[in-house]
């Protein structure tokens, strides 16, 4: 299946579609956890949610998935509002932090989730979501004895029971270490090419950059920029690094007006433009003052770049 | 939904059923030996030391049973939220309604459960030491699970507050006043205050009045249940744990989780 064509029966063609989601708490001291989200992810994408600890993301997962209630706004999930408990059906969720009943067996507790959800021969999806996971070895051990990075992929085989649509990551990568973060990454992408629609979020890029088609980035509880992960590095080359020959260093070129010199290391210096489309005169510019260059490269911005600049700008802004 | 009601009580009774019945059992059986082996140096003669026995047993039972109720219903839900292992069952298309009535409906079972090896286990020593167990025993089982399931369905109730301790306390509070109804109304009304009679009337409808289901000297005395006992406390305990449950999923559904 080819990405974005999805399964679900979509209402206006969105996956998730969120309207003004505000969620205030307290009374004597009240708190805005989330403030104003308008959000709209169409089918089959990966949809990375990107912010600082206590931005809203995980507020956002809990009022849409019914666990909180909103203050104002609506959302809906495949078509359906939240939180009805329709508006969960097809619907996954693996939490930041994995905890499960220690007194089941991997077997057991995956067979009670099959039950709940209503599947038909219960025993065989099991088995058969142990082995998508190569989990064939676990089925007997109980779940409180089981290792950190076991109980993860049971929570995963878990999701996976359902016939699902879309599916919540809270902080997936956390806690996961290199290889665990490639099956992660490598799982995601095969689950897009099903059709499922993801949302996940995260503090750190980490994958988010190899496997999101858009993300967005939240700060207290605002959505401050939301765009296509190429899109937002593309406008964020602004960085051009150039190196000049040993020697050469008394005569180090003049950034032309606009163009912001930035500390130098050795023969290298870096000049920081004000957009990608600013690189090619600006390197014309080096090349009319005759300097010595040996090379000039512009420099991608990395995700990482792009949300402490808007993390950073946000927190400037309000200060 | 009533699958699903009846797999979230099936997984309570289990966590229960691997976690605490064994011991308790174990600590019972202990002190119903110790009773018969105490009663036997005090009562003068076997009609004594059996009607002895079948009181002191049956307030254990009684005893052991609300505990139990307190225990499990206290932790039952609220360990489940606190350890956002509740989360995975919340965000399938379950109504929270389903999640709490299963969650009683769980803890119920147990209790029942628990009681009924405990008087199985009391009715056989009994038999085994006279030879004989009062036709009204097993009337005990029913009365106490209806009694247990007032008690249920309010610690369930209160263990939606954060707190394990107040949840706890709360209940315990109704249990002692519940016991206590009839006395205190019978108070108020000698007083003569016609504000305290009122309030004091107030509170007599609120808190469960558990004199329903004390059928204890009419099984020590060897008396007939009769229907229209075993109907009112059906009907006012069904009446009494439909109003909690009401009151329970009203509070849930508007909790933040």
């Amino acid at each position: 299946m080819n990405p974005g064509s999805g399964r679900a029966p979509v209402v206006n063609g969105s996956a998730i579609a969120i309207e003004g989601l505000v969620k205030r708490v307290g009374w004597w001291t009240p708190q805005i956890l989330l403030d104003g989200l308008d959000l709209e992810v169409a089918p089959g994408r990966i949809f990375g949610l990107l912010g600082p600890n206590g931005a809203g993301k995980t507020t956002t997962f809990k009022l849409l998935l019914g666990l909180m209630r909103p203050t104002a706004g609506r959302a809906f999930l495949l078509g359906r509002e939240v939180p009805h408990p329709s508006s969960r059906e097809g619907v996954g969720f693996l939490p930041e932090v994995v905890i499960h009943p220690e007194h089941l067996t991997v077997a057991e507790y995956l067979g009670f989730h099959a039950r709940l959800r209503g599947l038909s021969r219960p025993a065989e999806k099991v088995a058969a979501v142990l082995q998508r996971l190569e989990m064939t070895a676990a089925p007997h051990r109980l779940l409180g004895q089981c290792s950190k990075g076991m109980r993860q992929r049971v929570d995963l085989a878990r999701v996976l029971l359902g016939d699902i649509r879309l599916l919540f990551l809270d902080e997936p990568a956390s806690g996961l270490d290199p290889l665990g973060q490639k099956m992660l990454k490598d799982l995601l992408l095969q689950l897009r090419q099903e059709g499922i629609t993801i949302l996940l979020s995260s503090h750190a890029v980490g994958i988010l950059t190899e496997v999101c088609d858009e993300v967005g980035f939240l700060v207290r509880g605002r959505l401050v920029r939301q765009g296509r992960v190429a899109d937002l590095l593309r406008s964020g080359a602004t960085r051009l690094r150039f190196r000049v020959p040993t020697g050469a260093e008394a005569a180090w070129p003049t950034p032309p007006a606009g163009v912001l010199a930035l500390p130098r290391e050795g023969q290298q210096g870096w000049w920081r433009v004000l957009a990608p489309a600013d690189v090619a005169p600006t390197v014309a510019a080096l090349v009319r003052q005759g300097a010595d260059i040996l090379e000039v490269t512009p420099e991608t911005t990395t995700l990482d770049e792009v949300f402490a600049r808007v993390v950073g700008g946000v927190s400037e802004g309000s200060a | 939904m009533m699958r699903r009601i009846g797999l979230i009580a099936w997984d309570a009774l289990r966590e229960v059923a691997r976690h605490k019945m064994l011991s308790v059992h174990l600590i019972f059986v202990l002190i119903a030996l110790g009773l018969f082996h105490l009663f036997g140096h005090f009562a003068t003669t076997p009609t004594l030391e059996f009607r002895m026995i079948q009181d002191v047993g049956i307030s254990v039972i009684s005893l052991f049973g609300l505990l139990l109720t307190l225990f499990i219903g206290v932790s039952t839900m609220r360990d489940d939220l606190n350890r956002r292992t509740a989360y995975a069952v919340l965000t399938l298309p379950i109504a929270r309604w389903e999640y709490f009535l299963g969650k009683l409906a769980g803890t119920l079972a147990a209790v029942v459960v628990n009681v009924a090896v405990m008087i199985g286990i009391f009715a056989g020593l009994l038999y085994v030491k006279f030879g004989v167990v009062g036709p009204s025993f097993l009337w005990i089982i029913v009365f106490m699970a209806m009694e247990f399931a007032i008690i249920g369905a309010l610690v369930l109730v209160f263990s939606l507050s954060d707190s394990t301790v107040l949840a706890f306390s709360f209940t315990l509070f109704l249990v002692i006043m519940g016991n206590l109804a009839e006395y205190v109304r019978h108070l108020a009304a000698e007083t003569g205050w016609p504000a305290l009679e009122a309030l004091v009337g107030l509170a007599y409808v609120v808190i469960p009045n558990f004199a329903y289901f004390n059928i204890k000297a009419r099984v020590l005395k060897e008396l007939s249940i009769s229907p229209a006992l075993v109907g009112w406390a059906a009907g006012y305990g069904f009446v009494y744990v439909l109003c909690v449950v009401a009151v329970g999923i009203r509070l849930m559904e508007r909790q933040d989780l």
